[in-house]
């Protein structure tokens, strides 16, 4: 996928493991682990919010365009 | 936790399916060894089979017609029926067993993912990637039935009807197409597709972060 997800790249920066990270945003293990697996179809404004919020960064810490290698 | 009752519908329909998968499945074996017993020659040149005519037939007959009083002049002008092939030639009966053998396992093909499709309903098991794969399965299984009878029907008006010559009927040549069955797939294929588009969706809904 062209887009990349890079939050276990800023939870190591913020020493933060996924659980406190689900605590703090109030989003479920599950839903944050497809998050951070790179499973996820859509992300929505409120969640990314949320996660800036917290983890104290740009939506661009966190997502990444990379072109798809034909 | 209290179990959900399901719908009185899919229990009819679900039980309905199984009892008539098996008591098709007894048809279909013994289509299997009738077929092996034309094929193998077990019996004698004194055969009588009896095949539907994919063909209407003209036929001119008056009578009347009675209703609520009223009297009705009527004309009995077309219709379909069968043949019976008196002591019927063991190379023809080959012929249409195979036929017929064909039709029963495109028949059993799209009796067996009715049966699963159904089966998977019954167990709650509806908006699913494979499930609606088994639609669109019945519907080219449907599509394919349909084209199986047109090509039978357009061989045995050509090779067979055509030679027939009766002293009162006369074969008209307007050829059966069971359109009905085509238009069956076709409903099938579009459910199918519509069915794959709100999969897509509710998936797309759980990967929502």
């Amino acid at each position: 996928m062209a887009i990349i997800v890079n939050l276990d790249v800023m939870l190591a920066r913020r020493k933060m493991s996924l659980t406190e990270l689900s605590e703090k945003v109030g989003i479920t293990m599950a839903n944050l682990s497809i998050l951070k697996k790179g499973k996820a179809k859509a992300i929505r404004f409120s969640t990314l919010e949320l996660i800036c919020d917290v983890l104290d960064c740009q939506p661009g810490d966190i997502l990444e365009y990379r072109e798809d290698s034909a | 936790m209290e179990k959900k009752k399901k719908p009185l519908s899919i229990r009819i329909i679900y039980w309905l399916t199984q009892i008539t998968f098996w008591l098709f499945m007894l048809v279909f074996v013994g289509a299997i060894v009738l077929n092996v017993g034309l094929q193998a020659e077990w019996f004698g040149n004194d055969m009588q089979l009896h095949v539907g005519l994919p063909v209407e037939v003209n036929y001119t007959e008056s009578g009347m017609l009675y209703l609520n009083d009223m009297y009705q002049e009527v004309e009995f002008v077309e219709a379909i029926g069968r043949l019976h092939l008196i002591d019927t030639n063991r190379q023809l009966a080959k012929w249409f067993g195979g036929a017929v053998f064909g039709v029963v396992i495109v028949f059993l093909y799209i009796f067996i993912l009715f049966k699963n499709f159904i089966g998977n309903v019954y167990r709650g098991i509806i908006f699913e990637r494979y499930n609606i794969r088994m639609l669109k399965k019945i519907a080219y299984g449907l599509a394919g039935l349909w084209l199986f009878t047109i090509i039978y029907n357009q061989l045995f008006y050509h090779l067979v009807a055509k030679q027939i010559e009766f002293e009162h009927l006369e074969i008209s040549g307007n050829i059966s197409l069971y359109g009905g069955i085509l238009i069956a797939a076709l409903f099938l294929w579009v459910l199918s597709h519509i069915f794959m588009t709100g999969v897509k969706l509710r998936e797309e809904q759980e990967l929502t972060v």
